[in-house]
């Protein structure tokens, strides 16, 4: 156990026992190796249960929606980004939760792993920077580095930005600010970038895992599965995949964090993060709206001044 | 009974080029393999773990239209959409895979309900399931009383012996598709048939599945459900990918003057599912949901069909983003029960 992880639940068990929170929501060691799940702490004594280490991938964020005691909350640095922006929409007040504060140095992809093996892992064991992974007597040893979830190669968000208390000082290397992937999209011509979503999103099987996970999706009523107007079917005509994914990508344009969930969670690997980089990028370039942990600043589609940019209006 | 043999380029020529059967394989699409019709120049995926999404799209698709219809001065003209009677066979499906169709065969082939649209592409489709040499960690099919080589809704049963296929047919209509794929014939089974079976049998996981069936009977309020659904994103990823989960949804998708009555999947995930058109949710929260799925597959379909609708294949496992996991659940719940 490091000593974070140790910080960690002697942080839990203190706020537990002054009854400064009813509720730690953190992670816990999952039941498949490399994997870890959210769990729910209300007694000090289970406080044990906590764990931080590379594979605490989950935002946990999105878990606040329904909660109403004063609750802590495990936070890496795009989990901080989350909850700013639900303080700044007024789904959360700030009082209203304790943030233990993570540095994090970047989370380990479980399906570039389970890719590198050819199915999915029987057991690992972390080293530090590297890990040893095996499946039907096959053994590897691998560098965590280089089986990040992608959007950790280029984060610069590696401590919360908000915060009540952080557990360690240290914070990893900053990524490159600068994705690769993304230049090369916004290369495309439109026609380029549409094949690109059609494509991606012919994958998808409507279960709606990307927009439960997503900490910012949080409407009682989604778009997608109103009645009265219909303005989506359900199912998967492709008109109604893309209209879904199109919509939801621009519901999150100036909102989305980056922190990829969405990404992990698709169980048919649809992959619309360039799109939703772009769309941020866009807010930052024509619109000055960066993503900060700034719970004052008012998102890109919650403000208009009379000289924004508006070219796209024909 | 007849059986036939091939190297495995031979097989996965034969099949693409196979006359008379519009041929199903698992196919590789990106990272995820999943069962669809082999076009040119689709890589195949046999020798790779069992398909991320199940076999039962093929004879239940997500999304089908019922028929359509439209205005007709103050009528409504209804105009039937022909069924699917495609000839299909579909190669690579597991021993879980297939096990699952028998309970879905169960709910669509209903005496007061039957479903011609499941029906008629079951009539006409064969299976050609593959034995599994390679369990995953995951899998738990033998505790559901299958197992890696079961042969239960086989057309064909298919060993896998490193560099070739041998293959028997175990149905008229396996016999006619095994004919139709042709190959060398063989006189007997494969004498590494037993060592492979064991060894498969051997590797997969147990799960404690007990008394659950009889013990949730009792369970319908028992606090347990609070703490296991507590992280559920509550997703329709487990519904979607399960080769057993059956529920959908008809809507009818309409304008003015034309409209078509469409059948989707659903998931008892999603709280509109339940939903009344009053406004009433009798199911508002997670864990009445979770309860709902655990109930439904350990313990309704018993009552209704005699068999657990569940066939161990932990695809629910793998792709849960939350890491609920169906082992956990079942052998807390079966240890906690009272006979």
């Amino acid at each position: 156990m490091s000593a974070s992880e140790q910080k960690l639940r002697e942080t839990a068990r203190r706020l537990l026992q002054e009854s400064k929170v009813e509720l730690v929501i953190g992670y816990e060691n999952g039941t498949l190796p490399l994997a870890t799940r959210p769990c729910f702490i209300r007694r000090a004594e289970d406080c044990d249960r906590l764990v931080w280490n590379s594979s605490c991938k989950a935002n946990l964020a999105g878990y606040l929606r329904n909660v109403k005691s004063k609750v802590a909350l495990v936070v890496k640095g795009c989990d901080s980004l989350a909850i700013a922006n639900l303080i700044r929409e007024r789904q959360l007040k700030r009082e209203q939760v304790y943030l233990i504060g993570v540095p994090c140095d970047g989370i380990i992809d479980r399906r570039s792993v389970i890719t590198e093996l050819g199915r999915e892992i029987e057991s690992a064991s972390d080293s530090g920077e590297s890990m040893t992974v095996s499946a039907r007597g096959k053994t590897k040893t691998l560098k965590k580095r280089d089986f990040l979830v992608e959007y950790c190669n280029n984060c610069t968000h590696h401590a919360p930005e908000i915060f009540d208390e952080m557990i360690s000082d240290e914070a990893g290397p900053q990524g490159e600010a600068e994705w690769k992937r993304l230049k090369e999209f916004e290369q495309m011509s439109p026609d380029e970038r549409w094949e690109y979503f059609t494509r991606q999103v012919s994958k998808c099987i409507r279960c709606y895992a990307c927009r439960n996970v997503c900490p910012l999706c949080y409407c009682k009523a989604c778009f997608a599965e109103n009645s009265k107007p219909r303005d989506v079917d359900a199912g998967v005509e492709e008109s109604d995949i893309q209209l879904f994914h199109l919509t939801r990508a621009f519901h999150s344009a100036g909102r989305c964090v980056g922190c990829g969930e969405c990404l992990r969670v698709c169980p048919m690997g649809v992959d619309l993060s360039v799109i939703n980089r772009k769309l941020a990028a866009d807010c930052a370039k024509l619109y000055g709206d960066e993503v900060t942990a700034d719970v004052e600043k008012k998102n890109t589609l919650d403000s208009f001044k009379e000289d924004d940019w508006q070219e796209f209006f024909y | 009974m007849k059986r036939k043999k091939w190297t495995k380029p031979e097989f996965e020529k034969s099949i693409r080029n196979l006359a008379g059967y519009e041929v199903l394989a698992p196919v590789q699409v990106d990272k995820v393999a999943l069962f669809a019709p082999v076009r040119e120049g689709d890589t195949l995926a046999f020798d790779k773990p069992n398909t991320k999404a199940s076999v039962k799209s093929v004879l239940f698709p997500q999304t089908e239209t019922l028929f359509c219809y439209k205005r007709c001065g103050k009528n409504m003209a209804i105009e039937s959409i022909p069924l699917d009677e495609k000839r299909k066979a579909v190669f690579g499906v597991r021993p879980c895979d297939a096990a699952s169709l028998q309970g879905l065969d169960s709910v669509f082939s209903s005496k007061d309900y039957p479903d011609p649209y499941y029906m008629k592409r079951r009539e006409n489709t064969t299976l050609a399931v593959f034995a599994c040499n390679e369990p995953e960690p995951t899998c738990f099919c033998t505790s559901l009383g299958l197992g890696p080589w079961s042969r239960e809704g086989a057309d064909i049963f298919v060993y896998d012996l490193g560099d070739h296929y041998l293959a028997e047919a175990l149905t008229n209509k396996g016999e006619a598709l095994l004919d139709a794929v042709g190959g060398e014939n063989v006189a007997d089974a494969p004498s590494a048939a037993n060592t492979l079976k064991e060894a498969a049998e051997e590797a997969v996981r147990k799960v404690n599945i007990g008394d659950l069936p009889a013990k949730l009977k009792k369970m319908f309020n028992d606090p347990e459900w609070d703490s296991i659904s507590e992280k559920c994103l509550g997703c329709g990823i487990c519904s979607y990918i399960c080769p057993t989960c059956h529920c959908f949804d008809i809507q009818d998708e309409a304008g003015q003057e034309c409209g078509k009555r469409v059948r989707n999947w659903d998931s008892c995930m999603f709280p509109v599912f339940s939903m009344h058109a009053s406004g009433h949710n009798p199911r508002t929260v997670t864990n009445q949901r979770i309860r709902q799925r655990v109930m439904h597959k350990f313990n309704y379909f018993v009552e209704n069909f005699g068999r657990i609708a569940c066939v161990g294949c932990g695809r629910c496992i793998q792709s849960c983003p939350a890491n609920m996991d169906i082992r956990e659940i079942i052998e807390l719940l079966e240890a906690k029960g009272n006979g």
